[in-house]
């Protein structure tokens, strides 16, 4: 199939589809998932089922891919075949299902979720976006949710040395999510290419995605808004604190689940919430060697995207990391200090859940 | 500077006083260390922690926040075994009993242990080392002030003040002096004077008085346990917001001070991170005014003097800008050493807060920043060619 603009008149899918949207992390899918979250009953109103009731399948998701994220216990199997039920019952002209835990599973898994939900009414979106941008966004996701304790700079030696077709392992976890062969190798093997969707991101225009959407479920424009969202972003330092907190749950061997509650749900949150500081910057974007070898790669994705055969929703033109302005200057060494405002509200936010008194009750006891 | 320093009579009671900030926790450590080293030389150095905790408390029927006051006859049976050590030198130690406001309770402390065998000794330490380091502690102790604000109160303020007495009475020495000197005869009180820059004058001192070998009660290597002005903020806006939420005393016992400080404390200050500032400008006269006060009323007590007065008037001192004062910024390390002390303490399994006790045996609370770490190699030799110990030494004499 040919690149179609995202604009394209005739990107509606058939009636009876069920779209699944597997992310991957870090390209516009919480906004989205809180867009049609928010909008449940009048997209239902339109024809469009959205399961379940909490603003994404997180939990459905791990229950079919038979693992959770580090610090939820296992999610029963019956959580995911609860959500198939409810699409089969359904008389909605289309279904949504979205997870950016879906974007790791493998062939075995995929081939559940065709056989579960339908080959012939399943469609599988994911969303690409620059790669120099992606990869600052997802080594602060995986420093506030995946345990990551590797510095900005670590992370982007040890993710652009890999080969993205072929990257195995913890250090290279990245690619698991994020490579687009994968992806291809994974959903080719049970889908025919029309069914495969890649909607590229515009990072110019925050509703893009949600528009092209829109879309393909056939709702009124403007009916998803993933704006509302207030950005969640930290800022370079108060990520570099977390990535510290990481390091130190590693070296004392403290349980993920205190991680999860302590840190993920506490420390994080609080960081996301508090006021930008003075003095605070953002993780800046890769440079010099690191910069070219980006180039490379998007380079790569690009060619692989346009001669694949699936449907590529959005010239993937402006998605071109381009190494020409590449300089031999040092990388920005990782911040040593932060703004006192931040790390206050984040010992706040703690205090406020470890005290004896909180109803929360002692750690020990708490379950995730 | 401690030449004029004689062993006390055999059975004498050395009590020293503190004051709180003076050194005391590091010249406590090597006498709980040492004690019995000190047995063997005829020194009883008593209790199972490195100083008095409930003795003092129930003497002066006060504890620390969080912490009950134990009964006045803790103190009274401990008074009572001490009277019965007449075979030995007996040396105690609690700061507590440097900021007694009461006579009567300094006049019971010299009744129970015995007035005729009682020698007390205090530390004096220069305003400008004492200052910065008081706020400090009591920031790790709920204080919600700045350091700026602190210091306005403590040099602009009066008796009314908390902030005014809780400093004063310890460090005003003629008042401090004066619970004490109204009974004792001034020959047994010694005051031994500092400015942190030579560490090893009370150890020598406390090893003149008790007739100890030269050298045995050395300091470990002083792993600086102060915080940094930066870490101090952060705990101060803490405390903040403790007493907002009217979150307990027990969780700040828990969670701040064997969490977060200890934590901060032990890993040290973190890249960027400085030290509370001396003094900022506006106070410099207010406290050299006191300072050359308070030399004149040490020459004219008549009491033991050790070391030079003139090292407590201020110095000249480097500016102190705003941000000095108020700094709004701390080192990413420090930062995660924080939470990771609330964490730490938040898993550690839950134990209940049953007695002031407790906490001595901890390793950040047996530490001292207060003693500077300039070598006293001057006084050693000093000491070496005068001293006149009756007992065994552990190196010769090199004059």
């Amino acid at each position: 199939m040919p690149v179609r603009p995202a604009d394209d008149a005739d990107l509606l899918l058939p009636p009876g589809s069920v779209l699944v949207h597997i992310g991957p992390f870090k390209t516009g899918s919480s906004a989205l998932q809180q867009a049609l979250h928010a909008r449940r009953s009048q997209i239902r109103d339109h024809g469009v089922l959205y399961p379940g009731t909490t603003y994404r399948h997180l939990r459905e998701a791990a229950a079919v891919m038979g693992r959770g994220p580090r610090g939820v216990s296992d999610v029963p199997e019956r959580e995911w075949t609860d959500l198939v039920d409810e699409i089969q019952r359904s008389d909605a002209a289309r279904s949504v299902v979205s997870s950016e835990g879906l974007s790791t599973a493998g062939r075995r898994v995929v081939k559940r979720i065709v056989d579960d939900l339908g080959r012939d009414r399943l469609h599988v979106v994911r969303v690409e976006r620059r790669l120099d941008r992606l990869l600052p966004s997802a080594w602060q996701e995986r420093v506030k949710s995946s345990n990551e304790s590797r510095t900005y700079p670590e992370f982007l030696d040890d993710v652009l040395a890999a080969d993205p077709a072929t990257a195995e392992g913890r250090r290279v976890s990245f690619w698991a999510a994020h490579s687009l062969e994968k992806f291809l190798d994974r959903w080719r093997s049970a889908l025919p290419d029309d069914h495969i969707h890649v909607v590229v991101a515009d990072d110019s225009d925050p509703r893009g995605t949600a528009a092209v959407f829109e879309r393909m479920l056939g709702l009124p424009a403007g009916m998803l808004d993933p704006t509302q969202r207030p950005n969640s972003s930290l800022s370079w330092e108060r990520t570099e604190v977390c990535r510290r907190l990481n390091e130190v749950f590693d070296e004392r061997g403290w349980p993920d689940k205190m991680r999860r509650r302590l840190l993920q749900n506490a420390v994080v949150k609080a960081f996301r919430e508090a006021p930008a500081g003075a003095h605070e910057s953002r993780i800046p974007p890769v440079t010099g060697d690191r910069l070219r070898r980006t180039a490379e790669l998007s380079a790569a994705r690009i060619h692989l995207l346009t001669t694949s055969g699936i449907d590529v929703i959005g010239d993937p033109e402006p998605t071109r990391v381009v190494a020409g302005s590449a300089t031999s200057e040092p990388d920005a060494p990782p911040p040593t200090t932060i703004d006192i405002a931040p790390v206050v509200a984040a010992l706040e936010e703690l205090i406020s859940r470890v005290q004896s008194g909180s109803r929360q009750g002692t750690p020990a006891e708490v379950s995730s | 500077m401690t030449g004029n320093v004689a062993a006390l009579p055999e059975g004498a009671v050395l009590l020293h006083i503190g004051p709180y900030k003076t050194g005391s926790t590091a010249i406590q450590q090597a006498l709980f260390d040492h004690r019995e080293d000190l047995a063997t030389y005829g020194v009883l150095y008593p209790g199972r922690w490195r100083r008095l905790f409930r003795e003092g408390h129930a003497l002066m029927q006060w504890s620390p926040r969080g912490r009950p006051v134990p009964p006045v006859s803790v103190w009274d049976d401990f008074a009572a075994g001490i009277r019965e050590r007449t075979d030995v030198r007996v040396c105690l130690s609690t700061e507590d009993f440097g900021r007694i406001r009461e006579s009567r309770k300094a006049h019971k402390v010299i009744e129970d242990l015995g007035p005729e065998r009682l020698h007390v000794i205090a530390v004096v330490r220069a305003y400008h080392r004492l200052m910065p380091s008081h706020w400090q502690e009591r920031v790790k102790s709920h204080e919600l002030r700045s350091y700026d604000d602190w210091l306005h109160e403590l040099l602009e303020g009066d008796e009314s003040s908390e902030v005014y007495r809780s400093f004063w009475t310890s460090h005003d020495v003629e008042y401090m002096t004066s619970r004490w000197l109204d009974v004792l005869p001034p020959e047994r009180f010694t005051l031994v004077m500092t400015d942190d820059s030579d560490r090893s004058l009370l150890p020598r001192t406390f090893e003149r008085l008790l007739g100890l070998p030269e050298g045995l009660l050395e300091p470990e290597q002083s792993t600086n346990a102060s915080l940094s002005m930066n870490a101090v903020e952060v705990l101060r806006r803490v405390n903040n917001e403790f007493a907002a939420r009217g979150w307990t005393d027990r969780d700040y016992v828990r969670l701040i001070q064997e969490g977060m400080v200890r934590e901060l404390q032990q890993s040290g200050r973190g890249e960027g991170d400085v030290p509370v500032p001396p003094l900022p400008g506006w106070a410099r006269p207010l406290v050299a005014e006191r300072s050359v006060r308070r030399v004149k009323v040490i020459e004219k007590l008549g009491v033991n003097v050790v070391g030079d007065p003139a090292c407590l008037l201020l110095p000249d001192l480097p500016e102190v800008g705003e941000q000095d004062l108020a700094p709004d910024r701390i080192s990413t390390e420090a930062s995660a050493t924080a939470v990771a002390g609330v964490v730490a303490a938040a898993l550690r399994p839950g134990r209940r807060q049953a007695a002031g006790a407790r906490r001595p045996g901890k390793s950040a609370a047996s530490r001292d920043p207060d003693l500077g770490s300039a070598s006293g190699r001057q006084l050693l030799g000093e000491l070496v060619r005068r001293t006149r110990s009756k007992l065994r030494r552990r190196r010769s004499a090199t004059d």
